[in-house]
Order: C-alpha cells, then sequence, then structure tokens
C-alpha cells in the first residue's frame, strides 16, 4: 500500500462511518450529532494530552468558551450557522492563548491544577454573569438560519449529524496534516524532552501557546456546533466535570493518536447511551470497569489494542 | 578576531559547594581542545554553564564577542553554540531519522512550519542523509531510537549536534557507553568536521585525546589546574600526579 493509498483509505473512514452509523440507527441522529462533536472535543484535547503530553483538567475552558460565544451571537447577531461556528472557533482560541501565557510556563500537577483554576474561575464568571449568559439556567431559544441558506435544521437532528460530520471530518484531515508537518514533529519532540529542542535552538514556550492556540480553537468550534445544534448551552460545557469526561474519553481511545481520540469518544457515548438506559443510576460503574480494564490490559488504549491485534493477525512484530 | 566563545572568571556554586572556580577559555575557530580531569571536576557543569542549561554565579559567557551571559540556551544555539549530553538525551518515541529530522527543523527555523513544502523538505531532508551518512546509520534510519544499542544511541547523540553544522561544538563524552569497537565511528565523524569548528570535548580516553585535541584544558576541582599543548599537558609532572596517574590506575 503506497502513502497516497493510505491517505485516502485514512480520509475515507469518517464519512463511511458517518453512513454506516445513520443506516444502523436511523431514529438517533440527534445522538449520533453528538458523538460527532464529542469526538471533536476529544480530537482537539489529544493535541494537548497526547501530542504535547500536558494532562489537563481545563479543556472545557475553550470548548464552553465556544458554545456560549456562538450561542451569544446566534441569540444577539445573527443566527447564520457557519459565522457562528467561526465565533465559536475564535472564542475558544482566544480563550487558549489567554490561559496559554500563564499555563505553559508551568509543568506537571502545576500545570494540571491551574487548568482546574482557570477553568473553574471561567465558570463562576458565567455563572454569576446572568444578565447575559443566563446563570445556571444557561442560554437556550437559539434557533438558527439554515444551513448555507439552504438547508433547514431538522427536529429529527439529521441536519445536525451531517453537519457535525463534515466539521468532524475536515478538520481531522487538517490534524492528520498538521501532526506531520515540521510543526507537529517539533511538538512531539518538545513533549519527549522540551529542554533538548531548546538547545538545538527550539522555542519551547511558543510552540505550546500555538498548540493549545490551535487545540482550544477546535474545541470552540466543536463548542459552537453543541450550541447550534443543541439550541441549549449550559454550564455543564464549562466544568471540570466535562473535562474530566473527554480525557477518560481519551484515555479508553488511546491518547497521542488521532484515531484514539475518534474511537474513544464513539465507544464511551455508545456505553453512555445504552448503559443509561438500561440502570440510569449506575452506568458510571460500566464506564469506570471499563475504563479499569483498559488501562490495565490495553496502555495505548481501544485503538493501540485494536491495532497491534491487527498486526497479529498480520503476522507482524508490532512496532 | 575575537574567540568563538569565551569564559571570563566564570563561577558556580551549589549551596557552598564551588564547583566551578574562576574559568577563562576561550575557544577560536578550528580549536580542538580537550577539557579533562577526573570525575566531578566540573566539566559537565562548564558545559552547561557555556551552553546556557545553567545560570551562572558570576562571570561570563561571550560568544563571537558578544555578551551572551543571560541568554537562554535557545537564543546561544542560534548563534551557533551546540552541545550533546554525557548522558544520551533523545526524542524516545521517534525513529533515527526523526529524531535528526527535529534538528534539521530547528535549525531551518521551520519549528512552526505547517507545511513542508518542497523546498524546506529538500534541506531538512539533506543535512537528514548528510548526517546517517556521517555516522553511518543509514540502515537504522527508521529503527525506533529505544530499540538501538546503547552505542549506536551516543551515535545518534552526535548526530543531532551534527545536523545543526554549529560554530563551536561542546562535546560531554561523546564516546561515553560506546564498545571500544564502535568508537571509531564516533571519532571518524568528529574527525571530519569542518576545520574551521571550534570543538571542545570532554573525554577520559588519554589515548583519543592526544589523538584529538591539539590544546588540553584540565580541570580539578572546578578551577583550570593546568592548560597547553598535547606535549606540554604530557609533560606536565603535576598533571601527571593529579590526573594521569590516576587514570592509569
Ligand atoms: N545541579 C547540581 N546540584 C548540585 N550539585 C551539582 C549539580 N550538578 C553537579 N553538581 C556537583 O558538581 C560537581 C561537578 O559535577 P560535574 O560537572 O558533573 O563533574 P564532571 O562532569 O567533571 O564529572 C559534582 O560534585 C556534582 O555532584
Ligand atoms: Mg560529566
Amino acid at each position: 500500500m503506497t502513502n497516497l493509498h493510505r491517505s485516502i483509505g485514512a480520509a475515507a473512514v469518517i464519512p463511511l462511518a458517518a453512513v454506516a452509523l445513520a443506516l444502523i440507527f436511523p431514529n438517533q441522529q440527534a445522538f449520533l450529532a453528538q458523538i460527532a462533536i464529542t469526538a471533536l472535543v476529544v480530537l482537539s484535547l489529544d493535541l494537548v494530552v497526547g501530542f504535547a503530553g500536558l494532562a489537563t483538567l481545563g479543556h472545557a475552558a475553550m470548548y464552553g468558551a465556544g458554545a456560549y460565544g456562538a450561542a451569544l451571537y446566534a441569540l444577539h447577531v445573527w443566527a447564520e450557522p457557519l459565522t457562528g461556528l467561526i465565533v465559536g472557533g475564535l472564542a475558544g482560541a482566544t480563550i487558549a492563548f489567554l490561559s496559554a501565557l500563564m499555563l505553559m510556563r508551568s509543568h506537571g500537577l502545576t500545570f494540571l491544577m491551574m487548568t482546574v483554576a482557570i477553568t473553574q474561575i471561567l465558570y463562576e464568571i458565567v455563572n454569576k454573569s446572568r444578565a447575559v449568559t443566563g446563570g445556571d439556567d444557561g442560554l437556550y431559544g437559539i434557533v438558527m438560519k439554515p444551513l448555507l441558506g439552504v438547508f433547514e435544521f431538522d427536529f429529527y437532528g439529521r441536519l445536525a449529524f451531517w453537519y457535525a460530520a463534515v466539521v468532524l471530518w475536515l478538520v481531522f484531515l487538517l490534524l492528520r496534516h498538521i501532526v506531520a508537518s515540521p510543526f507537529g514533529l517539533t511538538v512531539r519532540a518538545v513533549r519527549d524532552d522540551g529542554d533538548r529542542v531548546a538547545t538545538l535552538g527550539g522555542n519551547i514556550f511558543g510552540h505550546r501557546v500555538a498548540l493549545y492556540t490551535l487545540s482550544g480553537a477546535i474545541a470552540g468550534l466543536a463548542g459552537a456546533l453543541s450550541a447550534q445544534t443543541v439550541q441549549v448551552v449550559g454550564l455543564h460545557s464549562l466544568s471540570v466535570t466535562f473535562s474530566a469526561d473527554i480525557l477518560v474519553m481519551l484515555v479508553m481511545g488511546g491518547a497521542g493518536r488521532l484515531w484514539g481520540g475518534l474511537l474513544g469518544a464513539l465507544v464511551f457515548m455508545m456505553i453512555h447511551h445504552y448503559a443509561a438506559e438500561i440502570d440510569p443510576v449506575r452506568w458510571m460503574l460500566f464506564v469506570g470497569a471499563i475504563l479499569v480494564a483498559i488501562v490495565l490490559f490495553l496502555p495505548k488504549g481501544l485503538f493501540g489494542g485494536l491495532e497491534a491485534l491487527v498486526n497479529r493477525l498480520r503476522g507482524r512484530a508490532p512496532a | 578576531m575575537s574567540a568563538l566563545l569565551e569564559t571570563r572568571s566564570l563561577s558556580k556554586s551549589f549551596g557552598g559547594l564551588n564547583v566551578t572556580n574562576n574559568v577563562d577559555l576561550a575557544i577560536s575557530s578550528g580549536d580542538r581542545v580537550a577539557l579533562i580531569g577526573p570525575n566531578g571536576a566540573g566539566k559537565t557543569t562548564l558545559v552547561n554553564l557555556m551552553s546556557g542549561a545553567l545560570p551562572v554565579s558570576s562571570g561570563e559567557v561571550l560568544i563571537g564577542g558578544d555578551t551572551v551571559t543571560h541568554m537562554s540556551q535557545q537564543d546561544r544555539a542560534h548563534r551557533g553554540l551546540i552541545r550533546t549530553f554525557q548522558i544520551t538525551r533523545l526524542f524516545e518515541s521517534m525513529t533515527v531519522a526523526d529524531i535528526l529530522r527535529v534538528a534539521a527543523v530547528q535549525k531551518h527555523k521551520a519549528g512552526l512550519k505547517l507545511r513542508w513544502g518542497r523546498a524546506r523538505t529538500d534541506l531538512v531532508e539533506r543535512d537528514v542523509e548528510r548526517v546517517l551518512a556521517d555516522i553511518k546509520m543509514q540502515d537504522r534510519r527508521d529503527s525506533p531510537v529505544t530499540l538501538l544499542a546503547y552505542g549506536e544511541q551516543r551515535l545518534v547523540e552526535l548526530g543531532v549536534a551534527l545536523v545543526m553544522q554549529p560554530r563551536v561544538l561542546l562535546l560531554d563524552e561523546p564516546a561515553a557507553g560506546v564498545p571500544q569497537s564502535e568508537s571509531h565511528i564516533i571519532m571518524d565523524a568528529i574527525e571530519r568536521l569542518p576545520s574551521d569548528l571550534g570543538v571542545v570535548f570532554i573525554e577520559h580516553d588519554m589515548d583519543l585525546v592526544f589523538r584529538f585535541a591539539e590544546r588540553i584544558v584540565v580541570l580539578v576541582n572546578g578551577g583550570v589546574f593546568a592548560t597547553g599543548t598535547t606535549d606540554e599537558i604530557a609533560a606536565n609532572d603535576d598533571v601527571r600526579a593529579i590526573y594521569l596517574g590516576e587514570a592509569d590506575e
């Protein structure tokens, strides 16, 4: 298989999976849209956790900024979806950039604590700014104009799903390109040994800020998609709890690989959906048990495990 | 002409311990200087001070006549000062070629670029190929670095510095941990370095020191104990007593 074939194959996975999911779950398109949006935010988290090696519990700050930004824009400025998406991305990037200036000189536990602190400060600001943000009632009554002026958002979430899936697909293709770029290579080097990159003349701080801002922009896109398709934005989108949830999804799927984030979001959301239907009270126990099993038996997550399995079936030694 | 690299009364103490004591050194274009001295003499610390890995306690560091005492490692690297590490520090998730590529990307100031592009790819790959040939590791290019023997990892450590084509190169025990049978690959690569480059290398193997150095600086307890040509140092009784004698045992 040539690199070109592999690239085309990889690019086809998301569209094919989207069609398959739409056929298998014809009456659950709104749920599928949620999966695509969640996959997008997990993908953005993977940039920080997997590629830059920075464990964070504050990723919701950017997702929430995108959600509130897009919601306010739709309510007060213009309910056009694509410009709203851009507003969400910019909101996420802005929060990420400003917090990166504070965050990116710290490491490890200090970094982790600061991500929590920044998220909680933002949460409280939004919570207290009731007049603008609706406080703990959130923002609702978001009614979007047709996408591209043509496609109406429907009650069943059909358009929502395809809209989210296309954005996810485009971002995924962009990230595949970026991860393989000089910037992506340097980011991984900084993760492995930042000081060593500095001895070669690399600007560690600059790299981290740029990466965090990029990640924040994507998280902001996801937040905007959520606001536009669910039509409600609540404080949960800005919470440390949500940050932890998406971190769990990433670890389940496999951090450091773009596929890992996608798989993790899909599996987590499916388990959540069905386990919560069977037992709405204790479904988190299922998730916990599965997570423990993955951490113990599949240190590289579901995707790492899948890859090892495929390699074994092909009779190749694992890389 | 001012020296490529200079230290003036350079000192460093950790708590009460003076690890670098009033060191004056000047490295010029084409110099091959061996830095020797017993374990714990402060050789690595001196490299750390010159490269900017550690802040100085007092004194000055100059590159090309400019004071860089308070400049970051990154800025000193841009001024052509590159060092290697006594204990190999490579990007452990990467293959040999990717590690060299990381260095080449920094050299061409492309670390923030989102596209390779034809021209940049050519520049970077030319550096990578040149160094793979230099350290004779073309057949290892796609090996994950963690799967290499330690001696091979030392070669890659040197290779990273070779990619950078510095003006001054500080090599901290480049052959340490390399089996005797392979140390000639390292030494050959060092010997092929451009003649106008200033090289400081720390080395314990006196055969290698006498073969490659033109000048020797003997460091004892953080201070320059003796300095001179290889012949002068070889004939210096004090050095023999303190250092060479000890190394012979
Ligand atoms: N970061 C540090 N903190 C405290 N002491 C140090 C530190 N780095 C080196 N030293 C001490 O400085 C002395 C010189 O160390 P080093 O420069 O590594 O010697 P050499 O490379 O000549 O073997 C040693 O006694 C060492 O224990
Ligand atoms: Mg040392």
